[in-house]
């Protein structure tokens, strides 16, 4: 990009080195440092794990004691966070209550755009309609709604299908209704989300802002996977916050994915996983100095024009444009929770085990979000505009989530118990040795009730029961949480070493789109 | 105009990590004293805390009771086929482990603070079970016994048979066919009563028995028996059992751990790891138990009853027991002499003959032969 293509650009984001994917993007020093940060993450968590096996081995009395912490440690991180999570249950619900219409009415919101941007790639028309049929159905202006529909030019026949047949069927139910297609292979690109809704965005603003003389400061882009369904009151939710927050330009907004739309169709496995993300989103809500943006989330057109939009040559580019905002903005940026929801696809493919297999991929794409840890470190001994204790504690934080994202569940259900197999006859007839898995076990089950509240809560969230499913289903629903120990493993752990050992060998992966398919109702 | 329910005030998640951290702090130690054994008597006059051992006892059989001190135990824990049972007192403890139509198991075992001392209970039935091998057997593979009137009790009276057969009082064998076991059986029982003959003429051969299929058991000599890192072996008139292993090898009977013998020494060293002026000396615990090794002794004398021993091995699948042909019959007895070692007839009778073939143990008495069973068939 030239000088004067960047002046639109904060002034840290006119950095060679703003925009940077990898360690291979820079060069020199940096090059060296940044490698660093990317070996960093994989090594705390193998050497977390190797410590734990080798402490067993050497030191099982110490072992022993670490293990029953970290067991009560446990309990005790479930109830804080099962707190959180029933209080943004309590929230949301009330959210999802109120008539959001009326108490926007003492904003001059009427001058706003939403601008709606909805990339997509080989997914089928069906999902993509419903989405559209959703957003058509928002309480809202709908001529103040500039949709844009972003297809892959990868997929250049299904993108140009899609695109007449939606103009066809919703081109007159909104403001605007744009669709692009993102060539395939630019230079320095990734082929992902991120560089379709970068090129989109750009592409509404020469096409429709600028000659409609739209303010970029009154214009709010909503970016939406393109299962997401939308409820009614979105917009007049988004418009109440963003009128409402300290400052609506330096703030990104995070409504709930709920990942409910085939939620009856997928199975039990696939329920847990998605419910167990929407939990998490949950609880980020009630703390929102450790959110970042995931998924689907909305944040003005100027913050976006300012940092040169989605960051187009990574993976996990919907948070990465949260850290691009804070360290343009030298710290002062934040993510304003909605507690709304937005309702998503669960991952279900038509065969169990590939179910199985795109869940894996799934959240190794999602836990591959430690790609944005080195970045955050890099630009925070970069940026020392920021203030000191922010990069502290946030560098912290999102070390800690990595970190314990990865180890927590393989401590917890399997080095658990390595002392007792590795200990040593010594240790081996020791009470603490026939008791460690005694109190870990009581632990463990104690830490389960946490499972009972969001059982309880997985069956508020749930759509209208379809009239082929029997009730019986909902029994099947409150039980499926006894799984959640075997996929914390499986989808969270293992697919989170599996991202973080291939950035610290410089494997850098590539973006893998989720299958989206429309499950047949059973 | 606004929600009525408001964002989660950073003051009250301040308040719950608070409360949740402390939590954390106070019963951490709570959690590691308790497991490492130690425990507050609240009920006693003086509520004291005290450090405390355990009991494991293996038993196999089934419906099987355990009695600590002549007090059933009901709170044990249950791994398998075995009981934890802890808060323990440091001392001597009664065990018996009993179940009906079976033999009781009685040990005095000595509890240690912080160490759990194993035992392997073993509970043969009071009246031998046996499954008759016989010359015959009926096209639906039910064993035939040849005799002239069908009482039960003139077969074997001191055993009782849960596997069925059949009585004929006919001689008549068109009907069956021949038992290919009862074949195999009665060549070996001729093979091992031969070789035993000459072996007594040529005391110094040693031979080997080329029909065990016991993988893990090598026959040395008439007088060595291998099994797990075993040695049964005979000097003079005694059995002995000998570790020959090293380190997790070594069975634990043969060993005493570091703590043991510091517990046995006295007070003094007591009351320097548990409480002293009121306060737990947890890091000497942990010192303690983190350098505690084993002292093992390596031979075990197997208690013969004064009898003369006519042959021994291990009980099939169990190196921990042995199988002792004595002169007033076939018993079993644990290696394991804390205490006393407890011995178990499995088939009485003078003038039998033993033989251990494929994991069971087969009797031959009157030209009879049986397998005896070391539990009741459900």
């Amino acid at each position: 990009m030239s000088a004067p293509e960047k002046n639109h650009l904060l002034p840290y984001a006119q950095r060679e080195d703003f925009h940077v994917g990898r360690a291979t993007d820079l060069t020199g020093r940096a090059r060296f440092f940044y490698r660093c940060l990317e070996i960093l993450p994989g090594f705390a968590s193998w050497s977390t794990l190797v410590g734990v096996v080798l402490l067993s081995v050497y030191a099982p009395f110490i072992a022993a004691y670490f293990v029953i912490a970290f067991a009560l440690y446990w309990v005790l991180k479930t109830a804080f966070l099962s707190y959180h999570l029933r209080y943004n249950w309590k929230r949301l619900r009330h959210h999802m209550s109120l008539d959001w219409q009326p108490m926007i009415e003492r904003f001059p919101y009427q001058n706003f755009y939403h601008v709606v941007i909805l990339p997509f790639y080989k997914e089928p028309i069906e999902v993509i309609e419903a989405s559209l049929a959703a957003l058509s159905k928002v309480r809202y202006d709908a001529s103040k709604i500039i949709v844009v529909l972003a297809g892959e030019g990868r997929a250049a026949e299904h993108a140009a299908m899609i695109g007449t047949t939606m103009r066809e069927r919703y081109g007159s139910h909104f403001g605007h209704f744009v669709t692009t297609v993102h060539p395939k292979d630019l230079p320095g690109e990734m082929a992902g989300k991120g560089s379709n809704a970068s090129y989109a965005a750009e592409r509404v603003r020469v096409e429709v802002l600028d000659p409609q003389g739209i303010k970029y400061d009154q214009t709010i882009v909503s970016i939406f996977d393109i299962d997401t369904v939308l409820y009614p009151d979105y917009f007049n939710c988004l418009i109440w916050h963003y009128h409402t927050a300290e400052n609506p330009l330096k703030s990104s907004f995070q409504p709930v994915p709920i990942f409910n739309n085939n939620i009856w169709e997928a199975p039990a496995i696939s329920r847990v996983v998605a419910m167990s993300s929407t939990f998490w989103e949950m609880v980020q809500q009630e703390r929102p100095e450790r959110m970042a943006t995931f998924s689907s989330h909305s944040v003005s057109f100027q913050a976006l024009y300012e940092v040169g939009y989605w960051q187009s040559n990574m993976v996990s580019e919907d948070s990465r444009i949260f850290w691009n905002l804070l360290m343009a903005n030298d710290g002062k940026y934040s993510v304003i929770p909605l507690s709304y929801p937005v309702s998503m696809d669960a991952n279900a493919a038509p065969r169990l085990w590939q179910t199985i297999g795109q869940i894996y991929k799934q959240h190794r794409r999602w836990t591959y979000g430690v790609e944005n840890l080195c970045y955050i470190l890099y630009h925070f001994s970069q940026n020392k505009n920021i203030p000191r204790k922010q990069r502290i504690t946030v560098a912290l934080q999102q070390a800690e989530g990595y970190w314990s994202l990865v180890t927590n569940p393989i401590m917890l259900f399997i080095l658990g118990w390595a002392p007792i197999f590795l200990g040593g006859q010594e240790f081996h007839q020791t009470v603490l040795s026939y008791n460690l898995p005694i109190v870990v076990r009581d632990l463990l089950i104690l830490a389960m009730f946490g499972l009972v509240i969001s059982s309880v809560i997985s069956l508020t969230l749930l759509p209208p029961r379809p009239e082929k499913a029997s009730r019986f289903h909902y029994l099947v629903m409150a039980l499926q949480w006894i799984m959640v120990p075997a996929t914390m493993i499986i989808f969270s752990a293992i697919p989170g070493l599996d991202a973080q050992t291939r950035l610290m060998f410089g494997k850098y992966m590539g973006f893998w789109v989720t299958p989206k398919v429309a499950l047949k109702q059973k | 105009m606004k929600p009525i329910v408001e964002p989660l005030a950073y003051w009250r998640r301040k308040v719950i990590f608070i409360t949740l951290l402390l939590a954390f702090l106070f019963s951490l130690p709570a959690f590691m004293f308790y497991a490492t054994g130690y425990r507050y008597d609240i009920f006693s006059g003086s509520p004291s805390i005290t450090a405390t051992g355990g009991l494991y006892i293996a038993a196999d059989a089934v419906d099987s009771s355990i009695y600590v001190n002549e007090t059933e135990v009901t709170n044990a824990r249950v791994f398998r086929n075995a009981s934890y049972i802890q808060g323990l007192e440091p001392g001597m403890h009664r065990v018996h482990v009993q179940a009906p139509g079976l033999h009781t198991w009685v040990k005095n075992l000595s509890v240690y603070r912080h160490i759990v001392t194993e035992a392997e209970a073993f509970n043969l039935p009071l009246v031998p079970q046996v499954r008759l091998v016989t010359e015959y057997r009926t096209q639906a593979d039910e064993a035939v016994f040849f005799m002239s009137s069908t009482t039960e009790e003139m077969i074997l009276p001191l055993a009782s048979s849960s596997v069925p057969y059949i009585v004929s009082t006919s001689t008549a064998t068109s009907t069956y066919r021949l038992s290919t076991e009862y074949a195999l059986l009665f060549d070996l029982f001729e093979v091992k009563a031969s070789t035993t003959k000459a072996a007594e003429v040529e005391l110094t051969k040693p031979f080997s028995f080329s029909t065990t299929t016991d993988a893990e058991e090598i026959v040395q000599a008439t007088t060595t028996v291998v099994r797990n890192n075993v040695a049964l072996y005979q000097e003079g008139e005694e059995v002995y059992a000998e570790a020959l292993g090293t380190g997790r090898q070594i069975p634990h009977y043969f060993c005493t751990s570091q703590v043991e013998i510091k517990s046995s020494l006295g007070d003094e060293l007591e009351q320097a790891l548990e409480v002293k002026e009121g306060e737990l000396f947890f890091e000497d615990t942990l010192n303690e138990l983190s350098n505690n090794t084993r002292e093992c002794r390596t031979n075990i004398r197997i208690d013969r009853r004064n009898q003369e021993v006519l042959e021994f091995t291990f009980l099939p699948e169990n190196a921990n027991l042995v199988l002792l042909h004595l002169e007033s019959g076939i018993y079993v007895v644990e290696i394991d002499d804390r205490a006393w070692q407890n011995m178990q007839p499995l088939y009485q009778g003078t003038g039998i003959e033993m033989m251990v073939y494929g994991g069971s143990v087969f009797v031959r008495e009157d030209g009879l032969i049986f397998e005896v069973l070391t539990e009741i068939a459900s």
